[in-house]
């Protein structure tokens, strides 16, 4: 899947299921935490759908970090597809 | 600082101030020191008062500054109902003192359960028109232990943005999926509730009866409808809504008609019945799960007997004097009705026993705080971050056992203090929305850093 696609998702994802406060701006590189409003059960919770959407595995300890974007989660997801890819 | 921070009564100040992951414990505990020491000498600190009196609808209270102690009348107390220095109250309290000692020795699970316990659970259980009921020895406990007990990381918790520390807790220890909803937003819990009962997870909803932040209830018939509808499991926590709400003051579940419809009803001992503790209401068989997977119960020592003693007086007295609900809703309505007819604009409302006050974006809000205190009148101020700076509010907690006259104090304290911050007093030294509390705060911990 292209990183594209990838991001629209997780851009679906992010407006579908957390609680946004109106007028929130979010673009890949927005930090969730500090300018999105997200909080780090936010963040286990998206990871969890993410690991369920795109069938990788991602632990909640790779999400903590101290800024962390979407962009940063599309390249995780799309680094574990090629790992599992078959050779 | 975080731009966005989560509202209600679930924030962490830990999370607004340390932010930098690799501070020392030291550094944190130094930093945030210094911070309450900068608010004590300023006059800006009113946590933590210390009462000197039984909690009634006057107290006996040390001022923060002065150190000296003065009686005030208290606007500040969960204790709608007026119970905490009951006569009968206080005699069943020292009854079961004298029967069955003042600890139990363990938990409920091995040495701590006694007929009193058993007593109470049939009790409390029939009051809320439920099945069966466990009891906790604190109301947090009871909510982590709820959600705790009955999730699990594979299920699916949505739950109102306002809800209770104790609920997100119970939360992070099950690791569940938790997605929340607008504030009482029933198109956006049905939104989350058809995205999600596609899934095949188990669902649960938790909402509260009334949420004490604002003082509004939750609309229960449309939440049950959508728990049905999406099958769904229904968690409510009805801490305030006890003792107020419904024709006989069983709270949330009678307002509405609806008791049958919750699964599972959580309360506290706390508020109107003015002990500690809490229970959970369900079907026997719900109740009995709990008491095996809900480690906050299994863990803690049961309720000691002069509590559990002074619960059941408690209920004695709401049974028999429902006249106490009456005069608590008669003075909720004058308070509004009172502090609407002042000059300042005011549009407050209520719907069970909390009148919230908002305060304008430029008043410090402690200062103006320190002004009710000094003027006799205890009332609790909600501040950043356990709100937006812009919804900074007080409080006011009405009791059955106020009279006219303590209101009609309130009410005159609260038109004094209002004029007060029209002439400029209370107000932020510098202009406008930069001089917010945050910023404030802001320009505090770098000084500090």
């Amino acid at each position: 899947m292209s990183k594209e696609k990838v991001l629209e998702k997780l851009f679906e994802m992010v407006r579908d299921n957390l609680l946004l406060e109106e007028g929130t701006v979010l673009t890949k590189d927005s930090d969730l935490i500090k300018e999105v409003g997200l909080d780090s059960m936010d963040i286990v919770s998206l990871g969890m759908e993410v690991q369920d959407e795109f069938e990788v595995e991602i632990t909640p300890e790779e999400l903590n970090i101290e800024v962390i974007t979407l962009d940063f989660i599309a390249d995780l997801i799309i680094q574990r597809q090629t790992n599992m890819a078959p050779a | 600082m975080n731009e966005k921070i989560q509202v209600g009564e679930n924030f962490s100040i830990g999370d607004e101030i340390f932010h930098d992951q690799k501070m020392s414990t030291a550094e944190r505990v130094d930093i945030f020191n210094r911070l309450g020491q900068q608010e004590v000498d300023r006059n800006r600190i009113f946590y933590h008062r210390l009462i000197s009196s039984p909690s009634e609808s006057h107290v006996f209270v040390e001022d923060p500054i002065s150190g000296d102690t003065r009686e005030m009348i208290m606007f500040g107390s969960n204790s709608y109902l007026g119970l905490g220095n009951h006569p009968h109250i206080r005699e069943k309290a020292k009854k079961m003192i004298d029967l069955y000692g003042s600890g139990v020795g363990g938990v409920a699970f091995l040495s701590g359960y006694t007929k009193l316990h058993q007593e109470l659970e049939e009790r409390i259980a029939a009051f809320k028109g439920k099945e069966a009921a466990m009891v906790f020895s604190s109301g947090y406990s009871a909510n982590v232990g709820l959600v705790s007990g009955m999730t699990q990381s594979s299920d699916i918790v949505i739950y109102d943005e306002y809800s209770h520390a104790s609920f997100y807790d119970g939360m992070i220890l099950s690791r569940v999926r938790l997605y929340k909803f607008r504030h009482n937003n029933t198109e956006h819990l049905e939104k989350l509730l058809k995205k999600h009962s596609q899934s095949g997870r188990n669902i649960f909803v938790g909402v509260e009866g009334v949420y004490s932040m604002d003082g509004d209830i939750c609309p229960l018939d449309e939440v049950v409808r959508l728990c049905k509808q999406y099958n769904a499991m229904l968690m409510v926590d009805d801490a305030h809504g006890t003792g107020v709400l419904g024709a006989s003051g069983r709270g949330v579940g009678e307002h509405y008609k609806a008791t049958k419809d919750i699964d599972l009803l959580m309360g506290t001992f706390s508020k109107a019945i003015s002990a500690t503790g809490g229970f959970i209401t369900g079907s026997k068989e719900m109740i009995n799960f709990l008491r095996y997977f809900s480690r906050s119960y299994m863990f803690s020592s049961a309720m000691c007997p002069g509590t559990t003693g002074a619960i059941l007086g408690a209920l004695d007295v709401m049974e028999n004097e429902p006249e106490r609900r009456l005069t608590l809703l008669d003075n909720v309505q004058y308070a509004v009705s009172s502090i609407n007819q002042l000059s300042h604009n005011f549009d407050v409302n209520a719907e069970a026993a909390i009148v919230i006050v908002m305060v304008p974006l430029d008043m410090d809000i402690r200062l103006a705080a320190y002004e009710f205190h000094k003027n006799g009148i205890f009332l609790n101020s909600v501040e950043y971050p356990a709100v937006p700076v812009e919804q900074q509010r007080f409080r006011i907690s009405l009791m059955a056992t106020h009279t006219k006259k303590d209101i009609d104090e309130l009410v005159q304290v609260l038109d004094y203090v209002w004029n007060q911050y029209k002439k400029g007093m209370f107000s932020f030294e510098t202009v406008a929305v930069l001089n917010s509390a945050r910023n404030v705060a802001e320009v505090e911990l770098e000084n500090l850093n």
